[in-house]
């Protein structure tokens, strides 16, 4: 029903019925906002990179197949925008946690730091390809299948990604003394 | 440790693990100390991840949105006033610039496809209807030959030309010396959309789009070139261009079939 509904949007926007987008963003931008969100870190940032998607979107709705789900190629674009902002902004590169915005060489400082903060910090530590695994998984609880999908990957490789991804971060956490290991 | 083992770690942390696979792994962490530390671990991450807080979307973001939206999904021949003014609008924001030179590129090489030929081998039937096919776009090598229909209609010449690139499919119209013409193009959504049209410099026309149709009326001595996107192969014939005279000269409207 709600992917009828959204291909009957699409079809309106197609007639010319611009303002019909609106009921596209009104139930999208919060998802596709908190999906950048995770996966930069930044509200400015995700607010430049969800707006591009909306765009990107809207100037290719006449690409949309509609024998697919209109959210999933929606999604796509978001992934893929997000990414795309992502490897610019950081270039590839071995990615350390003392690179990472916002992260802190001093112990007693970070302790003080809300456990929230730490975690995004972290995450945003992790190279993009597992960087977008546990956000797909952990804050939009995609299953494998849904991340293999929209990423265009094996199912295995997802869970090999997920695995190494998790594998960090605890390494991370336990360095920094955010888990107590046992 | 045994990937057997790891993988139900992981799939317990996903809240994926059968009945026989919990009590597997109950017996195997009570027995490896390490495994027990990652698992435990693995579960305090899994926990901080569904404590975080959703974010709130920033409240302008949806208006700032549909301020950047573009007036039409096709491009149909604004008033030279409008265009410089959405233009200079477009170039003002900064996030259209990368994506400017992309369009540049992509238009470059479909002006390149819609390069007018001059030969004439117009193959007009009897009834006026002319057979064509739309070959599926995987079968095209980089363009195929021009599909050229040449149009009478009363005393007034035009000439149609279909023509192929990768995925897209690209129809020029050359008018007639001396009387307005309305086209009609109709053709499935499902197989084609329309992208944008091209204009000769200095002209103008009219046009009206939906989905499947464009209705368009186009003065003496105008070129235009209209550019669809092939959505998906097809054998089937696709584009039916019916045109006639704007006056109202003719009664009868030739129909081609591309």
């Amino acid at each position: 029903m709600s992917d009828r509904i959204d291909k009957a949007w699409v079809e309106r926007c197609l007639n010319g019925e611009k303002k019909v987008f609106g009921n596209i963003l009104d139930k999208y931008q919060g998802i596709i906002f908190n999906l950048a969100f995770r996966m930069i870190s930044n509200r400015d940032d995700a607010a430049d990179v969800t707006q591009n998607v909306f765009l990107k979107a809207y100037s290719r709705l006449s690409l949309f197949d509609p024998k697919y789900k209109f959210f999933s190629w929606l999604y796509r674009i978001a992934v893929n925008e997000s990414l795309k902002f992502v490897k610019k902004a950081t270039g590839v590169k071995d990615y350390d946690l003392n690179e990472a915005p916002g992260s802190t060489e001093n112990d007693q400082s970070f302790e003080e730091t809300e456990q929230s903060n730490v975690l995004n910090t972290i995450v945003n530590s992790l190279q993009p390809d597992y960087r977008i695994v546990i956000v797909l998984r952990h804050y939009q609880e995609l299953t494998y299948l849904e991340i293999s999908e929209l990423l265009n990957i094996p199912e295995k490789t997802v869970k090999s990604r997920l695995f190494s991804a998790r594998k960090l971060l605890r390494e991370k956490l336990l360095k920094k003394g955010v888990l107590l290991s046992g | 440790m045994d990937d057997y083992y790891n993988d139900l770690i992981h799939k317990d942390i996903d809240g994926n693990l059968t009945e026989e696979e919990v009590a597997d792994l109950e017996k195997f962490l009570n027995s490896n100390e390490e495994a027990r530390k990652l698992h435990n671990d693995l579960k305090a991450l899994s926990g901080m991840f569904t404590s975080e807080k959703i974010q709130e979307t920033p409240p302008d973001l949806k208006q700032q949105i549909m301020n950047s939206l573009p007036d039409n999904l096709y491009q149909t021949a604004p008033s030279r006033g409008s265009f410089w003014e959405q233009l200079t609008n477009l170039w003002r924001n900064t996030r259209f610039q990368a994506g400017m030179g992309f369009a540049v590129g992509a238009i470059a090489m479909l002006l390149v496809t819609a390069s007018f030929d001059n030969a004439s081998n117009g193959n007009v039937t009897d009834n006026g209807i002319v057979q064509g096919t739309l070959l599926p776009n995987q079968t095209y090598p980089e363009s195929t030959p021009a599909d050229i229909r040449q149009v009478t209609i009363g005393q007034t010449d035009c000439r149609l030309r279909l023509q192929h690139s990768e995925s897209f499919a690209t129809l020029t119209i050359q008018g007639s010396s001396h009387t307005p013409l309305t086209f009609k193009l109709d053709y499935p959504e499902q197989e084609m959309a329309l992208r944008f049209i091209e204009r000769g410099p200095g002209k103008t026309f009219t046009a009206a789009v939906n989905a499947e149709t464009l209705l368009l009326e186009l003065p003496p001595n105008t070129e235009l070139a209209i550019h669809f996107l092939v959505k998906k192969a097809t054998t089937k014939k696709s584009l039916k261009v019916t045109v006639n005279n704007a006056l109202g000269l003719s009664s009868s409207p030739q129909e081609f079939i591309f």
